[in-house]
């Protein structure tokens, strides 16, 4: 950091932020039960963003540019890279504002309960877990991918910011295959912050109990309108269109017109209203702003806009920091209920999005269930559900049953009204 | 003029060169990837302007690799100087080798290390750097402000460009290989309001090249224009089996999407590619004719000499008049196949894994006139504006996804549009239904592709109008 602090003097900078990443990674790629590659790398990477304030016609702006350091730079390379990034900051008109207030903090340890251990051996765990359940030879684990990731970061800026964190995460997918009656197959990401290896035994078997189901599948929904289930994931994609409605970055130019107070959700009849709360797993935001819990939406009304400092000075805001996590309320009715209530469950998308401008929201069904009046459970496949969020909102029914992963926590499921499925 | 080597990787060289005969004193095969990258990103929007660099597709740094216990073992870095090598050294005989003992491997054979030398460079007319940010900014600045102003309706006009210049060293025991390459790419996205919604409008421009993609930003505004405008009027189409024409970006999403990852023979490896049984056969109608290659004809974004394991850049068949002839494959998965290399081996960045990738993939042309095309079609749609695909090598399912469709009524455009559509079916159903094909091959190179949900790399796809009876919805 002393280098790149002299290149900021010897050029003029006196605004300035540095983040300091350090990322140690074991990386194991298994095909069937067998290790295709194992990989271990260890990346550093300093990004700094200067600012250069100048007024024109009275107006004050603030521009900056983001360049990155990386290790290997001589002193001479370092100083003409800040001395151009410092120069191409003169030609970014964008409004004055001001950066965080300083903050200052001791160094936040890693919060995960495998920090002392070897990030190799927590991958060889892992490993273990994945091997012991890849034990059928008509539906197993045909391939996966574990990284397990960490971290030492640092943030400081003109202000007086210096924060730094560890943080560690275990990240992966793996591919479940059934071959009878249909060879097929699912696809399944895991995160997580803890070396839990009893709910990353469950996410396997779960992959490989659906990819069962999609062996029986033997046809697309009829087309119609259904009331479709969605759950973990695919719920969590459909929530964020009210996480990006509500930030700042779509609020300031004007992509958003939501309002703290506005009510952005109107229900009808049974519908439940949302209570939404953002969360982070770490303890800055990329601004070195201290992540506290934000709640969002209460009964349907906006409590917050969300995000960076720049546009919350344009907007006259506290800058809350960006935060990876969505937590929301239990709703009201079961999942069992759900289910045998008619409604369509889509398990599994080839791509399921959610498009945060329109409020459009679709996917390819790679697996949908759907239990008829006797209980019978009818495994589909193909076919694609298309709705807007905008209608659906007034009808949306989460479940009692609760759900947690890396990116989010709440109800496991919600049903959303009159679906348009194209089918068979 | 030609793309410059990196001052930086030639005065790493000799260290690269120590690490290698390190490595080689202990294993049979090891290679030496390293790479310098430099990516700009400008972007001029409501929310203002800025330029930044970006490390998504690459940076400084190198990967190792060793051949052992049946298979290969991988250490990447970005912080390289003599005296680190012992401790490099270290983690191969260390956690990696009791990786590899632990577990069993995957048979693999040594890869194939040919004696072959050489640098090369592509060409660009215009270096980003030389014409500077100030000339860049303003040239955004000024199309953002024509475009706002031509239209009222619209509530955005983002305009972008960005470029990179890679330089690449791969060194093994008989290779010695250098390429110093720069492609640019730019786009606009416009916004509309609808009610509560935002309706978008998106194209987009990529060369080999440097700053000259600039030339062709103002032809981007209009299209997006058009294409927010054919948004904001689209109504719900009714689900169901469609004549289409497909304009060459939605021909290029689904040569990319619905075919070109189910013959990527990394797929092949894990039999989750039907492709592999299908060799031979016919999977498509017998107009159709596909290749891939970062030394094709064709020119683009994921045009290079060599790919990320050493292997030189190819020209490949995959679909000859209707029959899935080859697939293309990385070195590794070659080794294991049997078959030879493709140079399809690539990686998002210096320190992430190899897989088998897609380069420049096309249909390539036909004889058919577009307006003859659309004539023939008694009640369909002309799709445009892809918006997003995924990949189902192992069941050849199709998602695209397009923002809109012309009605198309006795073979006459209507007006009338319907969006967002979303296609599905089964890929060689798609395939072996195509009936015209027109006579110009266009691509598009501004976008990244991913291996499932990530691995992100430059790709390019594209192709000519085809004309095909798919499943909407």
């Amino acid at each position: 950091m002393e280098q790149i602090l002299k290149a900021f003097e010897k050029a003029g900078v006196s605004v300035w932020r540095l983040t300091k990443n350090r990322t140690k990674s074991a990386e194991l790629y298994f095909i069937k039960k067998e290790l295709d590659i194992p990989r271990y790398k260890d990346i550093e990477v300093t990004k700094a963003e200067i600012f250069r304030d100048f007024e024109e016609d009275g107006r004050r702006f603030r521009g900056s540019t983001e360049i990155f350091i990386e290790p290997g730079l001589t002193d001479e390379e370092l100083e003409t890279k800040v001395k151009n990034a410092y120069y191409a900051a003169s030609f970014v008109k964008n409004e004055f504002y001001e950066l965080p207030a300083g903050h200052r903090a001791d160094h936040a340890e890693s919060r995960a309960d495998y920090k002392d251990m070897p990030i190799t051996e927590a991958a060889g765990r892992i490993a273990d877990t994945l091997l012991s359940v890849n034990s059928d030879e008509k539906a197993f684990i045909n391939s996966a991918e574990i990284f397990v990731r960490r971290s030492e970061n640092r943030i400081m800026d003109s202000n007086g910011t210096d924060v730094s964190y560890a943080h560690d995460s275990i990240w992966g997918e793996f591919v479940s295959q059934c071959l009878e009656p249909e060879d097929v197959e699912q696809y399944r990401q895991f995160a997580y912050g803890s070396l839990d290896l009893d709910a990353l035994r469950a996410r396997l078997e779960s992959g490989i109990a659906d990819v069962r189901l999609r062996a029986m599948a033997k046809s697309a929904p009829k087309a119609g309108a259904y009331n479709v289930i969605l759950t973990g994931e695919n719920l969590r994609e459909i929530l964020r269109f009210y996480e990006s409605r509500s930030s700042s970055a779509m609020v300031y130019p004007q992509y958003s017109t939501w309002k703290i107070g506005d009510q952005i959700q109107d229900t009808e009849g049974s519908g439940e209203k949302l209570n939404i709360t953002l969360k982070s797993d770490l303890p800055f935001s990329a601004e070195g702003i201290e992540l506290k819990d934000c709640p969002l939406v209460k009964d349907g009304v906006l409590q917050a806009i969300h995000g960076n400092a720049r546009f919350a000075y344009y907007l006259g805001i506290e800058p809350t920091g960006s935060f990876e996590k969505m937590a929301l309320d239990a709703g009201t009715m079961s999942y069992e209920d759900m289910k045998k209530s008619g409604a369509l469950e889509a398990v599994s998308f080839s791509d399921f999005q959610m498009d945060v401008m329109d409020g459009h929201f679709a996917g390819e069904l790679r697996l949908a269930l759907l239990t008829g009046e006797d209980g019978r459970v009818t495994p589909l496949t193909g076919g694609s559900i298309n709705g807007s969020i905008l209608t659906a909102q007034k009808k949306l029914i989460f479940s009692k049953e609760q759900y947690k992963d890396s990116s989010y926590e709440g109800p496991l499921a919600v049903m959303i009204p009159d679906v348009t499925v194209a089918g068979e | 003029m030609q793309v410059s080597s990196s001052t930086y990787l030639t005065s790493l060289r000799p260290v690269l060169k120590e690490l290698l005969d390190a490595l080689l004193e202990r294993y049979e095969y090891a290679s030496i990837l390293a790479t310098d990258v430099e990516m700009k990103n400008y972007n001029v929007s409501r929310s203002g302007i800025r330029i930044a660099e970006n490390n998504m597709f690459g940076r400084r740094g190198f990967t190792a690799r060793v051949y052992k216990e049946h298979g290969y073992l991988e250490y990447s870095g970005n912080s390289l100087s003599a005296d680190m090598i012992p401790e490099i050294l270290a983690y191969f005989d260390g956690p990696l080798t009791g990786f590899a003992k632990t577990f069993d491997r995957v048979e693999t054979p040594v890869m194939d290390d040919q004696e072959v030398s050489f640098v090369k460079s592509t060409e660009y007319r215009i270096h980003p750097a030389e014409l500077g940010d100030e000339a860049i900014v303003d040239k955004l600045v000024n199309l953002r402000e024509n475009t706002m102003k031509a239209d009222e309706a619209l509530l955005e006009c983002s305009v972008r460009m960005n470029y990179q210049v890679y330089h690449k060293v791969f060194l093994s025991r008989h290779r010695d290989l250098e390429q110093n390459i720069m492609f640019s790419d730019g786009a606009c996205f416009c916004l509309a309001r609808k009610g509560e919604a935002v309706k978008d409008g998106y194209a987009s421009v990529s060369l080999l090249g440097g700053a000259e993609v600039l030339d062709q930003l103002a032809d981007c505004a209009d299209k997006a224009v058009d294409a927010v405008k054919a948004a904001l009027i689209a109504e719900p189409l009714v689900p169901g089996e469609y004549d289409c024409i497909c304009t060459p970006t939605v021909t290029g999403m689904i040569v990319h999407e619905a075919f070109g990852h189910g013959v990527e023979m990394d797929m092949f490896v894990k039999d989750r590619a039907l492709a592999r049984s299908c060799m031979g056969q016919q999977v498509a109608s017998e107009l159709v004719t596909m290749k891939d290659g970062a030394a094709t004809t064709y020119e683009d974004v994921a045009t290079y000499f060599f790919d990320d394991e050493g292997n030189l850049a190819a020209d490949t068949v995959i679909i000859d008049k209707g029959i899935l002839v080859s697939g293309i494959n990385d070195g590794v998965s070659a080794a294991r196949l049997g078959v030879k290399p493709t140079g399809n081996g690539r990686r998002e960045s210096v320190d992430h894994k190899v897989y088998t990738r897609m380069t420049n993939t096309f249909f390539t042309e036909g004889t058919s006139k577009v307006e003859d095309m659309i004539a023939s079609v008694e009640d369909g749609l002309l799709l445009d504006c892809p918006t997003s695909g995924m990949e189902d090598p192992k069941n050849w399912g199709i998602q695209c996804m397009v923002s809109f469709g012309r009605e198309i009524k006795d073979g006459k455009l209507t007006g009338r549009v319907f969006g967002p559509i979303v296609l599905t079916g089964y890929v060689p159903d798609l395939l072996k239904s195509i009936s015209m094909i027109s006579e110009k091959v266009e691509h598009c190179g501004s976008g990244a592709c991913g291996k499932g949900w990530k691995e992100w790399v430059k790709v390019s796809d594209g192709g000519p109008y085809i004309k095909a009876r798919i499943r909407l919805g």
